[in-house]
């Protein structure tokens, strides 16, 4: 506790001291954090589709790859895969890709995502109404983040300028491909198909992807449907988030980003250790000459060190949460708790390891002997 | 005094310097109204008890502060009126320091502590290099030229800050406390180099310090006390001996 | 120049430590903008490299080709404002595809006439001409693809000939194929379930026989039912790209200030950690002037040093990379950001004056100012 101690009482005689020194540690962990949620809010700002159905297996068919957008299954599929012991329920969903505006505003690229009235194909919350209900044509619940956030509940959408519907409800995190979704019935979604894709087939029926809720394990339902339907891809909701268009390779590329910035964070720590030794010698030559261990003052440097580090991930947390609130609408950054927590917790791990392992080479080399000695060099 | 016992030219003037600091919000004298003059050929011992104004009466001298109020001229220079860049330049070219402590560059040799003087005043790296071993080979120390002051001891480390002092052979050569960590026959050593090297060429030199055996050196002793000095410049000077009693 | 490289030589353990931290930064900055011009390139490719004057979408699509369809009144909208321009039709479609008997990939499928305004430019080989001819992206030639191999498209089962490869094609960062406008229709039609006559292009590329601005401007007039922009521009407004764009300028400009910032701490810690020392050299008669160079020139070969460290670590990357990372060894981007990091590290040296300019030459002797 005496090196605590000391670093507290050093901390609040020179506070000027740190002040540089968490400028460039905020940075750092400002540029750890953004990236990371930049990288968070990229991935949930693609898949937020898949994470808001309360489904756990994802059905396409087999050229669409599990991709959404390409997947043609129809009716059938859904009829059949419901007959197996292994699935609890099944729906349907659809997508297509359009523009949407509301009140007569600017339009704007949406998904329209057609369902099924089935468990597995409907979002699981909504935060204001309700979704459209079987059999109530020109009704819809869309994302929130839509028209920047000022669509309610009541409003009229005119879909691609040729369908208006009626907002009955809104939804939360569901967006698609970074596009805001806007939630159909049937009917509605295959008559949008049909006006914004005049080449496709028309049908009263949802035409893409069969969603399942299994009663078995997803991987293995998954892999059980795949043997017995060449036909079919098939992978459990997080196979399918990851096969979301640049999901994976921006998860990789990303993550590889946050990996060095967190390698930066450790050798600036080290650096700090370095500094911090080398800046104060002096006096912990003198302090070990009057009798304090070796591991007294490499805890007081670490434990400084520490100190700063939380002085700048608070710094670095609100400026990241400023950054994402000014920053353009088309930068997805979210800064959710568990990315603070997380990269506040990896860096501080890596910071202590990285003050410490670089401050106590030479610190355990300080002889007490050069506080007396003639001429300090 | 010079060697012919005849005082030379003047090379430093103090007239009714004062210096006042601030110490947070108090008003401090570190140096109270002293006159003093230092010829060529002369080397004086300012003495005193610590906190009577012996380093700064030594920094007003070296032009490393300015006064609050009097003058001090080196030659034809009042040290007061020039800018810091003139005053640096100046500590350059004619006044050479010879401190107490952290008196060398830790990351340069010897040879090149020294010929840093040289290269301060526009001389080539080459040739100050070469005058640099020159001294040093003057100095007794032909053999330390390459070492870096962390393996050179006291004395040696001593003897080098004063070729360094020397090397672009300055008017006024001024040392702080140049023998305080050094035993009694090193410190003799250095002194008898400082002591030669102030008087030669018509230099003039002013050397700070608490140790009687040092002052024994000088030509005259002047004693500070409480910012004053006791026995003003041209009055009755003590001898070394009355300084020593105190 | 003398004393800031006699002091690297003397103590160079924290001088290594600040040159990987600043490599790892330069690294990092490069790799972030290699990785936005890759993500923009392979978003855009195949609309940024079109030879058109001008492509033409549905202006209710908002620049998404996936949303567009050119119908029969926007088609002629077209050639009425655009009397005497060349005009194409561009079809697009997204199906899955295997080259030989490769993985499953998504493919950007596009239907492009050649001698025509859309007609892209090959690397390798020659266009299509008839159907069952295909051109591809030579970033799949990873994939196994080669002039005379077989491209199979799932969705409908048709099986074409790679008879050459364009270069910087891809689309929504998926690889793209092209083939004569006329085959493309035939397959979006039997992947529909849909007569070849109901398909409608996707979009419609022109070539302009005067003024682009005038043309662009009389396609796009009030109530328009098109949107018509140069290829360059139009890629910009692609889905995704204004946010890549945003998103990876925003994390280099906080990559830049941690630079400056770190390189400052260090240049600040160093004047105070060398405080007696520089005040011994004041004393002696060094300028300031002379002591920041010392400082600089330090900061300068560390930044450099930290440059060409990054530049082995974004080989390195690069080269361990899976193929899905946008990371390539680019030396414009490298040098690029390591002159942004020296730009950084001069002005925290200009920070370290400060704290210099505090060091007074009287505190050699430990006298009072």
């Amino acid at each position: 506790m005496t090196g605590a101690r000391l670093a507290l009482a050093e901390l609040r005689a020179r506070p000027g001291r740190a002040t540089l020194t968490s400028v460039g540690l905020a940075l750092v962990l400002l540029l750890a954090l953004s990236v990371t949620a930049l990288a968070d809010g990229l991935v949930r700002g693609s898949t937020g589709v898949l994470r808001a159905l309360d489904a756990d297996v994802v059905v396409t068919d087999e050229a669409a790859n599990h991709q959404l957008l390409r997947s043609r299954l129809v009716g059938a599929e859904r009829t059949a895969l419901l007959m197996r012991p292994d699935v609890a329920t099944a729906g349907q969903i659809g997508l297509v890709p359009t523009s949407a505006s509301v009140g007569g505003g600017a339009p704007e690229r949406v998904t329209a995502v057609g369902f099924s009235p089935d468990a597995p194909a409907m979002p699981r919350d909504t935060v204001d109404g309700r979704l459209p209900r079987p059999g109530e044509p020109g009704s819809a619940a869309v994302d929130v983040a839509l028209a920047g956030g000022d669509v309610v509940v009541g409003d009229t959408l005119s879909l691609a300028g040729e369908r208006e519907v009626e907002v009955v409800g809104l939804v939360d995190d569901a967006s698609f491909l970074q596009q805001p979704t806007v939630w159909l019935g049937q009917h509605d979604w295959a008559r949008l198909r049909q006006a914004v894709q005049r080449d496709a087939d028309y049908a009263e029926q949802l035409v893409g992807a069969t969603v399942l809720q299994s009663t078995e394990h997803p991987e293995a339902v998954a892999t059980a449907i795949t043997e017995e339907h060449d036909e079919l891809a098939v992978t459990t909701r997080e196979g399918a988030v990851a096969a979301v268009p640049g999901v994976s390779a921006q998860q990789v590329t990303l993550g590889a980003v946050v990996a060095v910035t967190l390698a930066v964070a450790v050798g600036l720590a080290a650096l700090i250790g370095v500094l911090q030794v080398l800046e104060r010698r002096a006096l912990l030559t003198a302090l070990r000459a009057v009798g304090a261990p070796a591991r007294t003052l490499l805890a007081s440097v670490a434990v400084r060190g520490v100190l700063l580090w939380v002085g700048a991930l608070i710094v670095s947390t609100a400026a990241t949460v400023i950054l994402a609130t000014v920053a353009p609408p088309s930068v997805p950054m979210e800064v959710r708790p568990v990315i603070v927590a997380s990269v506040g917790g990896i860096s501080l791990v890596a910071a202590t390891l990285g003050v410490t392992a670089a401050a106590w080479p030479i610190l355990s080399r300080l002889d007490p002997q050069d506080a007396v000695a003639e001429e300090p060099l | 005094m010079s060697e012919t016992g005849v005082p030379g030219d003047l090379v430093i003037r103090a007239d009714r310097v004062t210096k006042v600091y601030e110490d947070g919000e108090r008003q401090v004298t570190a140096v109270d109204g002293v006159d003093l003059s230092v010829h060529a050929g002369e080397l004086v011992a300012l003495v005193g008890p610590s906190g009577s104004g012996k380093s700064t009466l030594l920094a007003l001298l070296g032009a490393l502060t300015v006064p609050t109020r009097g003058a001090v001229r080196l030659g034809d220079w009042d040290l007061g009126t020039l800018s810091e860049a003139s005053r640096t330049r100046l500590r350059a070219r004619h006044i050479g320091f010879v401190f107490q402590a952290a008196n060398l560059v830790p990351y340069l040799t010897a040879r090149d502590n020294v010929a840093l003087a040289g290269e301060l005043v526009g001389a080539s790296r080459r040739a100050s290099r070469r005058e640099a071993e020159g001294l040093l080979v003057e100095m007794g120390l032909a053999d330390r030229l390459g070492h870096l002051p962390g393996a050179l001891s006291g004395g040696e480390r001593q003897r080098v800050a004063l070729a360094r002092a020397l090397l672009v052979g300055p008017r006024l050569l001024l040392a702080d406390e140049p023998t305080a960590s050094l035993d009694s026959d090193r410190a003799e050593q250095v002194m008898g180099l400082l002591a030669g090297a102030a008087r030669a060429e018509g230099r003039a030199g002013v050397v700070v310090t608490h140790d009687p055996a040092v002052a024994a050196w000088a030509d005259r002793v002047l004693w500070l006390h409480d910012s004053r000095l006791v026995v003003p410049d041209g009055g009755e000077e003590r001898t070394v001996g009355e300084f020593s009693r105190g | 120049m003398f004393l800031g490289l006699a002091e690297l030589r003397h103590a160079p353990g924290r001088f290594v430590v600040l040159g990987v931290v600043l490599g790892l930064l330069v690294a990092l900055m490069t790799a972030l903008a290699t990785i936005a011009d890759r993500h923009v390139t392979d978003l855009t490719g195949k609309v940024a490299t079109s030879p058109a004057d001008l492509l033409v979408l549905d202006a209710a699509a908002q620049g998404a080709l996936q949303a567009s369809r050119i119908d029969d009144e926007a088609a002629a909208h077209v050639r009425q404002h655009a009397a005497g321009a060349e005009l194409a039709p561009v079809g697009e479609q997204r199906m899955g595809a295997r080259v030989a008997d490769g993985e499953l990939l998504d493919l950007s499928l596009w239907g492009l006439d050649p001698d025509s305004p859309a007609a892209p430019e090959v690397i390798a080989g020659r266009l299509p001409r008839q159907p069952g001819e295909a051109v591809l992206d030579v970033a799949d030639r990873a994939q196994g693809a080669a002039l005379g191999e077989r491209l199979t498209l799932v969705d409908t089962g048709t099986v074409l000939e790679i008879v050459g490869f364009t270069a910087e094609a891809r689309f929504g960062a998926i690889p793209t194929a092209a083939v004569t406008y006329d085959a493309w229709t035939e397959i979006a039609a039997e992947a529909a379930d849909a007569d070849p006559d109901e398909v409608e292009p996707t979009a419609m590329a022109v070539r302009a026989d005067g003024g682009v601005e005038e043309l662009a401007a009389a396609l796009n007039g009030s109530s328009s039912p098109v949107q018509a922009a140069p290829p360059s521009s139009l890629a910009s407004q692609l889905p995704g790209v204004a946010g890549v764009r945003a998103s990876f300028g925003l994390l280099l400009g906080v990559a830049w200030m941690a630079v400056a910032a770190v390189a400052a701490t260090f240049a600040v810690a160093g004047v105070a950690h060398r405080q007696r020392t520089i005040a011994l050299l004041r004393a002696v008669g060094a300028p300031r002037r002379r002591l920041l160079a010392a400082l600089t020139v330090q900061l300068l070969v560390v930044t450099a040093v930290g440059a060409v460290l990054a530049a082995l670590l974004v080989v390195l990357a690069a080269w361990l990379a899976p193929a899905d990372v946008p990371l390539r060894w680019e030396p414009g981007t490298w040098a690029a950001s390591a002159a942004v990091a020296l730009a950084a590290t001069l002005m925290a040296s200009a920070v370290a004056v400060v704290r210099l300019a505090r060091v007074a030459p009287v505190d050699a002797l430990g006298a009072r100012r």
